[in-house]
């Protein structure tokens, strides 16, 4: 005992000299920070485990402590919890118990959840808020209502950072001053507005808040004031057309669902494309075939650059943006019975349209475009198919998007001569393509802003006078047509704040109660029961009312002709490349240009984080002389970037280059990192007019500048080497076999009696290939959960990045050699036959194809064809864990439940574990991540760790960590099964990727259950354990990848 | 095996017994050359870079290295096995020649005895400062957990390294120590200084060279030689485990034991060559290490050296025998991937180089196995970088395939530990005989 | 112990050391104890010192840690003892109890090692009362250095005379006799006259050679197998029965080729015989010479 006792104070000693050399820092309050810094805590870091954990008194079963590891998890969450609520205590009761009133369940510990929205687009996205002590801490998508089916997209997952983010005005300012007091800032508007010479401006975006629409109503009576509203991304092309051929200025629902056959023009429906959440889940509803039900949507992707959406479709044909139109006539004509005149190989575009012919009624095609006669085309082909009212709906159409481009355009040919300009949330400085001319002429006008941080637009204004974030309002937003989704305060201010509905009615002279919203609450109540005739409480519990609307005409009444006629008429041969103008998934139209997690999220086509760049086809590249990396300066239609770098992709087509919108933000900001002056804005290259907006530049020219850029990538190569970890057969193969590439089954055999996992629970999970689209939502999902330090653009260059769960994108490339063409492959020069339309997924195959491509001039066909695999990989929690084996200190173990454990505290780093990891899902602490002004991201201030999850340690320096099969929710939800004295449910324990997942292509839960969904697909045939020959027994499942296509898949 | 003990002295030069005293003790009596304080001072440089990168990567963390979530050792699992081979030569020629009586052992078994020390020394920087929590180190040790009985992994092959490296380095310090107790005390009596009186005084142990310690000593030495051997045998063995008991492709390989030991043995000599040839030049020590003994070790450099061109071979038959998918494409990626120039490094230096030594000329000249040595160092070195870097970066899954470059600290910490192992050596030089006086001493009897 | 007396021999070479050794113990004169600065084979044979049993130490310390070994991992490992039952983990599905022998195979090894050599390591600096600072007792510096000492008790003088030990010292090749305390303090001179001893013999044994006989013998090996050097040596080991001792020995008489072992009649053989004292009969019976003469015509 002695000789222990002498340890301790050794190991206190020592622990103590490094904890007092990396706490230099000041320090105060809130939450998870005040866990790390709290006395206790640290005794407990040296002891390695707290040995002062009041596990008696909890359990009152001191037998049961020293029963089984599986409680220690139990004990480790209580005491968590435990200083957690210390921490509370300490802090200021008006932040600590954040509620309006109080409500009676707060039970710290307890998460809580409510109903409320997110705004990425503004739209009024329904979610839940998973609450813990008065910090929202979590969105998951609202289960109930049609808009989210369950699951937040990842910019939506991520925009709960924005609430914390240091960059948020924390008071008004009023002539470059901050103040407290709000009636200055209502002296000082009054004055501007009183004196304005000219018109008074209020600049929005698109308002799907009645409350606000009618608070703008009153400012404008007041004022005799004039409404703009501005979107960075217009999709007056559709509601254009819709209004030409049905008469109704709508953006209709898309039933992707009921469709059999889905064609697509260059909508990216799956990424960013109007819903994306929505049409997520609803397409991925009809991908998955059953034995019972061997069908699946069929979806050709007719587009010019690779989209998410691209990579799903079982068919994919990538044609010049330019001539989009052009095929999209064809295929009215062929559908119509009149021959087109373009084709695709194959006579592919035929052949889509006796599929869309026969799948009538079944069938959709979309379009990405904007320009309005192709979007008549689309209504047109849409109404011979039979699409409206089944798969088409006009009535539910999406208030998305009221840009009007000739009312803006007139806004900013005025501006100069405005009297004053109050800015709502719209930042058309950045995002106008003349957004400089704007700033300009803003210059010598009073501006008035409510935006919530100093963006480009907001910049110089006179008054700030920031809005609350919508985690902090009370609103009530129509996304939908008829579809009502209510907001609620799930935080209390986070800083001096009032919202933009309270600002612009004081300022129209009303007498708005003041303090805490009572006068927005006031607003959504009367909204709610008076206009809407609900209960008001109801529906800010369920989040959202869905009310029946009227019908809208389906009859189609445009003119096909004149509208093919104009796209002839507008297409223009030239001899620059087409520049594509497309969103990224997290970054979107860059609303989110400080949001750390929409950066860090790999582009899930190319892999790229932090950056846009010029994607180019592997035949221009080449015919250029260009390589990957080459910086360029993109110019045409008077507009510049000089500098960007160019990224060769698979599957893009030839003479059409892709930039990303939503880059090049310049927003002022308190941190020093990689989301400062972050890539270049594309936005000047927009087409714009009075009449519509073009997201494709036409005669765009490249110049090569410079090279060697290195891409911040998560992943560099692209082949899967012909290897079997990644299943895929056909439909047909499926129908005559559903174990096809599955049939083998290895034999493992072990040298010794088994673990019995049969008593208790046994987590698994499933992941089904043809569900997932590759979205990317469970992946920032799983960082916030689980609170995953970001890196930065450097540390994703040296491979470091620490995302728990990753999705893995596998190109295939086919051969467009002649009909046989021989070879040489590898090393050994072995010469190989190659038929034409054979597909490779190996590397060196590549290359011998690079050198044999039909006409001999380099001209890389095959890369113009290209199949696309995502494949989610997380840690595999192997029951016979090669990690387990080798780690000298048994930080990581196997808990009697299935789970692959990591004790973050006793663990040494020597990161052996990692290298024997098979599937290298193991993450390591290379830095200290939190609290590091080299890593200057929301772990380095006191406000942005506010969205840590208190149930999950933030790990120090040197130790190692991965996917924990979100082990605190599961505990949670036994804990909870136990409280109320129940069998745990399938589904009551979810991981944080299976709840994100819009596509539900992530089944999580405990095998041991037969009835669970996990089990069932454990007795599916398409299921299968990765690398299972190498004997390690994995608990995640993956389901082989039907592709709805006629060939052979696999060489 | 060996026979050139009679066709050329083991010792040249007609010594007499004072001699010996005399020559050996010469370093140790006198003060040094200017060569020794400059090649000391270049070691000591190199130390502190050695204390500043390790420093460095104490204080910031593991990412001041270059390693990354896929190759998750590089550079410094790598020095740690090129350090630990190196140290295998000392204790062997000791124990293995002691045991076979092999005579010509004598003149060189002290320094690479020290020379095992000192590379297990540097070697041990490595698995402790490759930690992310180096102050944690000791939980690797089987030591009560301050809260219950959480025990050590005795199935981690790490924790089976802390056993052997331990063993390892205190049973030669024994062994190392125990050989130079009778010279120490030479030194004390010829000492005219009251303090290298008192220090070699300290260390001697009281020994006065009677007959009845001389029996026991002899027993002793005899039997830390026969479990000094198995040791070696056993060390390299377990370190080789490291990667033979893991599933990578590349690493999961029944043969690294013998290999790696072989592979062992050879660097070992290797180093033994560059050494001595540098020490019996600047301390005039030819007579004592001739090029007989040369010779002998060059061609025990050739052996191992083609038992480890054979390993290398076999390792490609089994690859292509096994039918993995995974497996083959580990050995091909080595020849012809990314890495290809640390594998043909490797093949020129290990396999083809030590080929030279079928000549005579070759084996007896010294300046052209000093540069040899220093091959076959460069060889194994990549031999090591090429089995876990190479195995790592790309694996089972295509998606995590990257690639891996040092960092200045990691060459800092690298070209530190050479510093340290040369700061040792030439330390050990000055104030420790670097011949074994008494057993060269009975040579020299023997052939009266 | 610090006073002790004794009388020395001082030598500058192991053999003639050993040969005086093996002559006075043949007188029935004790040997106290010898002093040189590297180990001379066979002395401890020919002063009579029994074989130290410190292997057996070797093998019992061995033998502990071995045990040590086995039972710190099943101690830390299973669930012997109950001890596992604290904390039990499930290890990449590895079993908990004696089926991880396999994993316990290289730290038993290594425990068995080290307890071993510092067992032993530790028994030796015991039994030879060596510790770290003692003061050596040293009778004279150059002990460790150059010269050899045989050191004999005065109460021996009792078997020889001090005037016989003195000759019989100077004779076998010691080159200076002394009287020394064990401390390397000049001995005081001790009154005790020696008492007159029993007759030494005069002539040596006939089994010893004396140098003339030896040179005597080599002549006429000489004589009948012709000058060897060492130039021209041929691996006699490959003539079988001879293994590297024999032929060194041989060497050490001056036959280094096959060429002389072919030419060795029966009169030189006894002379080999007689000078190595290694090969009785072995010789002939295995036929060196024509052995020889086949090699020589390969």
């Amino acid at each position: 005992m002695v000789a222990w006792n002498v340890q301790n104070v050794i190991i206190n000693l020592i622990s103590t000299f490094f904890i007092s050399m990396s706490n230099s820092e000041n320090k105060y309050w809130r939450g998870i920070e005040e866990l790390e810094a709290n006395p206790a805590t640290l005794e407990n870091i040296s002891n390695e485990f707290s040995d002062k954990l009041p596990m008696e008194e909890i359990l009152g079963d001191t037998e049961e402590l020293s029963s089984n590891r599986r409680d220690f998890l139990k004990f480790f969450g209580f005491s968590v919890s435990a200083v957690a609520l210390a921490a509370c205590n300490k802090t200021p009761v008006k932040y600590a118990m954040p509620y309006i009133n109080k409500p009676e369940e707060v039970t710290p510990g307890h998460a809580l959840y409510y109903a409320t929205t997110c705004g990425v687009y503004n739209e009024g996205f329904p979610v839940m808020a998973k609450v813990r002590e008065g910090r929202p801490i979590k969105l998951d998508g609202n289960p109930d209502s049609a808009l989210s089916q369950g699951s937040v997209n990842a910019a939506g997952q991520a925009s709960i950072l924005s609430l914390y983010d240091i960059n948020r005005l924390p008071h008004p300012v009023v002539d470059g001053s901050e103040v407290e007091d709000w009636s200055e800032v209502d002296k000082k508007v009054n004055g501007i507005l009183a004196g304005a010479s000219g018109d008074v401006y209020v600049v929005s975006r698109t308002v799907t808040s009645p409350i606000l629409q009618a608070s703008i109503q009153k400012f404008m009576e007041a004022h005799n004031a004039k409404h703009v509203v501005y979107d960075p991304i217009s999709y007056s092309g559709i509601r254009g057309a819709n209004k030409e051929s049905f008469g109704a200025d709508v953006i209709p629902s898309y039933n992707f669902d009921k469709a059999d056959v889905i064609v697509s023009f260059g909508a990216d429906f799956l990424g960013t494309w109007i819903s994306p959440t929505r049409f997520t889940a609803d397409y991925s509803k009809n991908r998955v075939p059953t034995p019972e039900n061997p069908e699946m949507s069929k979806h050709y992707q007719i587009e010019s650059l690779l989209s998410l959406t691209g990579t799903n479709a079982d068919y994919r044909y990538s044609i010049p943006a330019s001539k989009q139109g052009k095929y999209l006539v064809s295929l009215y004509n062929m559908l119509s019975g009149a021959g087109g005149d373009l084709e695709l190989p194959g006579n592919a575009l035929k052949q889509i349209a006796t599929e869309l012919l026969a799948a009538k009624g079944k069938a959709l095609v979309v379009s990405g475009s904007n320009d309005k006669s192709e979007q008549v085309i689309v209504n047109a082909i849409n109404d011979l198919l039979g699409s409206y009212g089944s798969t088409i709906n006009l009535s539910a159409s999406m208030n998305l998007s009221n840009y009007d481009e000739a009312a803006f355009e007139s806004f900013v040919n005025n501006a100069g001569k405005a009297g004053a300009i109050v800015l709502l949330d719209a930042n058309p400085v950045y995002s106008y393509h003349n957004g400089a001319a704007l700033a300009e002429a803003m210059k010598n006008v009073p501006v008035i802003t409510t935006a919530m941080v100093v963006d480009e637009s907001s910049n110089g204004a006179v008054v700030h006078a920031p809005n609350n974030h919508t985690l902090e309002s009370w609103d009530v937003y129509q996304p939908m047509n008829g579809h009502y989704v209510t907001s609620q305060p799930v935080i209390s201010k986070v800083f001096n704040t009032r919202s933009t509905a309270e600002s612009l009615r004081t300022w129209a002279g009303e007498k708005v109660a003041m303090g805490e919203d009572q006068a927005s609450h006031q607003w959504v109540v009367d909204f709610l029961s008076n206009d809407l005739g609900q209960d008001a409480n109801k529906v800010f519990h369920d989040g959202f009312v869905q009310k029946s609307t009227g019908g809208v005409s389906s009859s189609f009444a445009g003119s096909v002709s004149s509208a093919s006629s104009r796209i002839a008429s507008n297409y223009k041969e030239s001899s620059g490349f087409d520049l594509a103008l497309y969103q990224k998934v997290g970054v979107l139209d860059g609303s989110s240009a400080l949001n750390p997690w929409c950066h860090e999220l790999p582009d899930p086509v190319t892999k790229v984080t932090y950056d846009n760049y010029v994607s180019i086809s592997r035949h221009d590249a080449e015919t250029n002389g260009w390589e990957q990396g080459d910086i360029v300066k993109v110019s045409g239609n008077g507009a510049e970037i000089d500098t960007l770098p160019l990224l060769i992709q698979p599957g893009q087509a030839r003479g059409v280059i892709g930039i990303a919108l939503g880059y090049g933000r310049s927003v002022q900001t308190n941190a020093d990192n990689d989301l400062v002056d972050l890539g270049k804005n594309a936005y000047p290259f927009v087409q714009s007019s009075s009449t519509g907006t073009s997201y494709l530049a036409q005669n765009v020219t490249i110049e090569k500048v410079d090279s060697g850029y290195e891409f911040a990538q998560t992943q560099t190569h692209h082949m899967i080497e012909g290897r079997d970890y990644l299943r895929e057969a056909t439909i047909d193969e499926y129908k005559k076999d559903n174990a096809v590439r599955n049939e083998h089954k290895f034999e493992t055999v072990s040298l010794w009696s088994d673990y019995d996992y049969s008593k208790g629970h046994h987590w698994a999970m499933a992941i089904d290939m043809n569900a997932c689209t590759g979205c990317g939502s469970c992946v920032v999902s799983c960082h916030i959960e689980n609170n995953v330090p970001v890196v930065g653009r450097k540390e994703v260059r040296r491979r470091r990045d620490m995302h728990w769960m990753r999705i893995d994108r596998y190109y295939s490339f086919q051969a467009d050699a002649d009909e046989t063409a021989s070879v040489r492959v590898g090393p050994s020069n072995v010469d190989q036959e190659f038929k034409k339309g054979q597909w490779s997924t190996m590397e060196n195959e590549l290359a011998g194809l690079d050198k044999n491509s039909a006409s001999g001039d380099n001209d890389y066909g095959h890369y113009d064809n290209v199949k696309v695999v995502h494949q989610p990989v997380m840690c595999q929690h192997c029951d016979h864990a090669p990690c387990e084996t080798v780690c000298p200190v048994l930080a990581t173990t196997h808990s009697s439940e299935g789970l692959n454990q990591m004790t973050y505290n006793r663990c040494i780093g020597t990161k052996y574990c990692g290298n024997n990891c098979p599937y290298k899902v193991r993450r390591f602490n290379w830095f200290r991540y939190n609290k590091n002004s080299k890593f200057d991201y929301h772990f380095n201030n006191e406000l942005g760790r506010m969205v840590l999850n208190p149930d999950v340690t933030v790990r120090s320096r040197g130790v190692m960590e991965k996917c924990s099969f979100c082990v605190q929710n599961i505990q949670m939800a036994k804990l909870n099964a136990k409280i109320e004295n129940r069998k745990l449910e399938d589904g009551d324990a979810q991981t944080a990727c299976a709840k994100a997942c819009p596509s539900n292509a992530i089944v999580f839960g405990d095998r041991n259950d037969p009835n669970s969904r996990i089990a069932k697909m454990y007795k599916n045939d398409r299921s299968y354990k990765m690398l299972e020959e190498v004997g390690t027994d994995p608990s995640v499942l993956y389901l082989t990848k039907i592709r709805n296509r006629k060939e052979e898949v696999q060489s | 095996m060996f026979e050139a003990s009679i066709r050329q002295p083991l010792v040249e030069g007609n010594k007499s017994i004072a001699d010996v005293s005399n020559d050996i003790c010469a370093p140790i009596e006198n003060k040094p050359t200017k060569l020794w304080w400059l090649g000391f001072s270049i070691s000591f440089v190199f130390l502190m870079v050695m204390v500043l990168s390790l420093g460095w990567t104490v204080w910031e963390g593991i990412g001041t290295w270059g390693v990354n979530k896929t190759v998750m050792w590089g550079w410094d699992i790598t020095n740690f096995v090129f350090w630990v081979g190196i140290g295998h030569a000392g204790t062997l020629i000791s124990a293995i020649l002691l045991l076979f009586r092999q005579k010509w052992r004598m003149s060189i078994n002290r320094s690479a005895e020290a020379m095992t020390i000192f590379a297990v020394l540097c070697a041990a920087q490595f698995p402790l400062f490759h930690m992310g929590r180096v102050w944690l180190a000791y939980w690797a040790l089987p030591l009560p957990n301050a809260f219950g009985s959480l025990w050590v992994n005795f199935n981690s092959p790490l924790l089976w390294d802390v056993f052997a490296i331990s063993t390892y380095l205190s049973v030669s310090l024994l062994f190392w120590y125990l050989g130079l107790i009778p010279d120490i005390a030479t030194v004390r009596d010829r000492a005219v200084t009251k303090a290298r009186k008192f220090w070699y005084g300290f260390f001697a142990m009281g020994w006065n060279g009677s007959a009845r310690t001389w029996h026991r000593y002899e027993i002793v030495a005899l039997i830390l030689a026969g479990v000094s051997t198995p040791l070696v045998l056993s060390v390299h063995t377990i370190v080789s485990m490291d990667f033979a008991t893991s599933v990578i492709p590349g690493w999961h390989t029944t043969i690294f034991p013998p290999y790696f030991v072989a592979g062992a043995i050879f660097s070992g000599f290797g180093m033994v060559l560059t050494l001595l040839i540098i020490v019996r030049k600047v301390l005039n020590l030819q007579q004592y290490i001739t090029i007989g003994h040369l010779d002998a070790m060059t061609k025990v450099v050739m052996l191992t050296g083609s038992i480890v061109g054979v390993a290398y071979l076999t390792e490609f038959f089994i690859a292509a025998y096994s039918g993995m998918v995974y497996e083959q494409y580990a050995f091909l990626n080595r020849a012809f991937g990314p890495y290809w120039w640390a594998y043909w490094t490797m093949m020129s230096c290990n396999l083809l180089a030590p080929q030279v030594f079928w000549f005579k000329w070759a084996r007896t000249t010294p300046w052209f196995i000093f540069m040899l040595s220093i091959v076959v160092n460069i060889g194994m070195w990549f031999e090591r970088f090429v089995i876990i870097v190479t195995s790592l970066h790309r694996d089972y899954l295509t998606s995590s395939w990257a690639m891996y470059s040092a960092t200045i600290t990691e060459v800092g910490i690298f070209l530190g530990t050479m510093g340290l192992f040369f700061t040792c050596f030439f330390l050990f030089s000055k104030f420790l005989p670097v011949i074994n006086m008494s057993e060269v001493k009975s040579i020299i009897k023997s052939r009266e | 112990m610090l006073d002790k007396q004794l009388i020395l021999g001082v030598y500058d070479n192991g053999d003639d050391l050993l040969t005086s050794v093996k002559k006075l113990r043949k007188k029935g004169v004790e040997i106290f104890d010898c002093y040189t600065p590297y180990p001379v084979h066979h002395l401890d044979n020919e002063m009579g010192i029994k074989r130290s049993n410190l292997t057996v130490g070797a093998f019992l310390c061995g033998l502990t840690g071995f045990f040590l070994g086995l039972l710190l991992q099943f101690y830390m490992m299973t669930n012997f003892l109950h001890t596992f039952k604290s904390w039990p983990m499930i290890i990449g599905g590895k079993p908990q109890d004696y089926g991880m022998w396999p994993s316990m195979v290289p730290v038993t090894f290594e425990m068995t090692i080290l307890f071993t050599a510092f067992g032993i390591g530790f028994l030796f600096f015991a039994k030879s009362k060596m510790i770290h600072g003692k003061i050596a007792q040293i009778i004279d510096p150059r002990q460790t250095d150059d010269r050899l000492f045989l050191a004999v008790e005065p109460s021996e003088l009792s078997k020889m005379s001090r005037s016989e030990l003195d000759s019989f010292l100077t004779e076998n090749g010691a080159i200076e006799i002394r009287e020394r305390n064990l401390d390397g303090s000049d001995a005081v001179e001790t009154a005790a006259p020696a008492k007159p001893k029993a007759k030494a013999k005069a002539a040596p044994k006939s089994e010893e050679l004396s140098e003339e006989q030896k040179t005597e013998k080599l002549g006429l090996l000489k004589s009948i197998v012709g000058e060897g050097s060492i130039d021209q040596k041929d691996d006699l080991k490959e003539i079988s029965g001879v293994g590297p001792v024999y032929e060194e020995k041989l060497n050490s008489i001056g036959i280094f080729t096959f060429e002389q072992v072919s030419k060795l009649t029966p009169e030189s053989i006894k002379a080999i015989e007689e000078l190595t004292k290694y090969f009785p009969g072995k010789i002939e019976r295995e036929d060196w010479v024509s052995q020889a003469k086949n090699l020589m015509d390969k």
